[in-house]
Formats: C-alpha cells, sequence, structure tokens
C-alpha cells in the first residue's frame, strides 16, 4: 500500500515516511463513541493510525446527533461502536477498526486496552474514567484525557509516572451534572485536540500537554494553558506498578 | 479592592460567568463569598464541614492556586474550575 493517501500530512517536519510508518503500526483505543470519540477516531482513522479499538456500549439516539458525528439518522437504535466502525472502515479501509459494544469494566479493562500505544479518554462520566486511569497507570499506558460542559473543554496528557493522573487533579468524585450542556462544536474542537496528542506520542514530535491542562473557552475564544501537579499522596499513582496482564 | 471571578460549569449557569468581590482577603474567602450566594454553588464549592473541596481547581492571575490563604491583591483574576464530566 503506497503513502498517496498520507502525502501531504507526511510534508510535515518530522513526519514524513518514518512517521507515516510509526502511525500504521500503533495501535489506539478510544474510549467512548461519542461527542469527544467521534472527531477522535475520524482523525485518527484519516491519519492511518493502523488499529483503531473504539469501546462504547451505548446505543445511538436522536439526541446524539447535534455532536456525535459519527452517528447518523439510520443509526438510532445501533450500537455506537458498530455505527462507529461501519464510518471508520469506509473512511479508510486500510486500517484495522475494531468496535467493542461492551460497558469498560474492572474484568474486561486490561484485555481491551492490552497492546495499545495510547488511550484516548472520551467518556462522559467519572467513575468510567477513574476506571481506566487505574488501568492505564498499571499498564503504563498514555492516557488523554478530555472534557467538555457546554461551550467549555478542558484536555491533559497523562502519562503514568510522570505527570498528575485524574485522581490527583479530582481526589474526590465529583459532582455530576447529566444530562450536560453541550453544544457539538465543543467537543468537536477538544476530539480533535486528543487526536493530535495522540498523533504527537505516536510520532514523537512537538511538546505534549504533560503537566498542564489546556482549557478552550468557546464563549470568550480563549485558551488557557495552566500547570498542574502530582499530588504527593495520591493512593492510586503514588505506588505505581505496572500490572502484567 | 475588586477582584474578578469567572466561573465555569454549573456554578456558571446558576451564578453566571463573572462576578466582582469586593472584599475577600484571600483565595479561601473569595471561595467561601461565592459559595454564600448559592445552595447549588456551595455543594459544588464546599464539603459537609464548609471546607474547599479537593476536586476545585482555583487559577489566580492564571497560575493554580495551592495556597487557598495567600491574600489577595486589588486587581486580581481568579477563574474557579469546576470538575466537569461531559465527553
Amino acid at each position: 500500500m503506497g503513502f498517496e493517501r498520507y502525502v501531504r500530512q507526511m510534508m510535515l517536519r518530522d513526519w514524513g515516511e518514518e512517521g507515516q510508518n510509526k502511525l500504521k503500526s500503533a495501535k489506539v483505543a478510544v474510549i467512548g463513541a461519542g461527542g469527544l470519540g467521534s472527531p477522535a477516531s475520524i482523525y485518527l482513522a484519516v491519519a492511518g493510525v493502523g488499529e483503531l479499538r473504539v469501546i462504547d456500549c451505548d446505543v445511538v439516539e436522536l439526541s446524539n446527533l447535534n455532536r456525535q458525528i459519527l452517528h447518523w439518522d439510520k443509526d438510532i437504535g445501533k450500537l455506537k461502536a458498530v455505527s462507529a466502525e461501519e464510518k471508520l472502515r469506509a473512511l479508510n479501509h486500510e486500517i484495522e477498526v475494531i468496535g467493542i459494544g461492551e460497558r469498560l469494566t474492572e474484568e474486561n479493562a486490561y484485555k481491551f486496552i492490552e497492546g495499545v500505544d495510547v488511550v484516548l479518554d472520551c467518556l462522559d462520566n467519572f467513575p468510567t474514567r477513574f476506571l481506566l486511569n487505574k488501568v492505564c497507570l498499571e499498564m503504563g499506558i498514555p492516557l488523554i484525557h478530555s472534557v467538555i460542559y457546554g461551550l467549555e473543554g478542558r484536555i491533559t496528557t497523562i502519562i503514568p509516572g510522570k505527570t498528575p493522573c485524574l485522581s490527583c487533579l479530582y481526589p474526590e468524585p465529583p459532582r455530576e451534572i447529566r444530562p450536560f450542556p453541550v453544544v457539538g462544536v465543543v467537543p468537536g474542537v477538544m476530539g480533535c485536540l486528543e487526536a493530535l496528542e495522540a498523533i504527537k506520542i505516536i510520532i514523537g514530535f512537538g511538546e505534549l500537554l504533560l503537566n498542564k491542562m489546556l482549557r478552550f473557552d468557546g464563549e470568550s475564544m480563549q485558551v488557557q494553558v495552566f500547570p498542574i501537579k502530582r499530588r504527593e499522596n495520591c493512593p492510586i499513582c503514588k505506588n505505581l506498578i505496572k500490572k502484567e496482564v | 479592592m475588586a477582584v474578578k471571578v469567572t466561573l465555569t460549569g454549573r456554578l456558571s449557569d446558576v451564578l453566571g460567568k463573572q462576578l466582582f468581590l469586593s472584599s475577600p482577603k484571600t483565595v479561601r474567602e473569595a471561595i467561601k463569598e461565592i459559595a454564600s450566594l448559592n445552595e447549588e454553588g456551595a455543594m459544588f464549592l464546599l464539603d459537609e464541614n464548609g471546607e474547599i473541596r479537593d476536586n476545585v481547581i482555583v487559577l489566580r492571575n492564571e497560575e493554580n492556586v495551592e495556597d487557598f490563604d495567600g491574600e489577595l491583591n486589588d486587581g486580581d483574576e481568579l477563574f474557579i474550575l469546576l470538575p466537569i464530566a461531559g465527553g
């Protein structure tokens, strides 16, 4: 298979054929195929990431369609993982796409993300995020975390043992608002940033959002980047031990 | 003295996006003053003992606040970042 599909991105300094081959060999897990997961997985697919695992147990509902661009009217009632797999395969037949229509649990999480290079947190709730955080820390896998609410989005990249983990940032489970307000372009922006962070990790170029959080405010069009720190007493990441699967 | 406060998440829904506080001496005082404005907002900001929740991130002039008892100055800007969870 040639590289014609990717030739414009390969023109970038630090990318080239070597970078494209790294992407082709890479495996990425996208956890959640909703507002964040749709744009994130689309851009990873068209960039040529070799294997995408898209994990989501929900089915498509009409109220998802203002933002979850992988899913269309005809998909209502279908598992999002199935709908995502169909669209991503159609976007780029050169890559492997695996849709997994199961809820992420303590029992299956290690198996689902085993062997991936990067995990994208595209979830919509903190209990599953905390589980994903713990599993990624134990398996030594970089986790790109993003959240949105209304016109605001936040993103940071978690490297096990080197940066704050989710439990450093949120030592107690946050109070959640459901359903939350959202304009589709905001998870669109943030999902794209997640995909970009993943590509940079895989190819190995650029500056990552390590030990810092980027906050996007779509109302004022302000972007802030501020430092974040590990908690010395964080019960989750203070004694990191890589778990063998 | 005036301190400009930008609220995020659910707090901005119930209290508006920006407030100006005239008298807080510290970040802790500012947060408690904001909490006093709205019962729902207070639940996000303070725990059952009236202390600032661990998961509230506060920026003062774009820097992460570690000492909530640090003295505020006229013209300071605070960002109160409540955890948000959507995806």
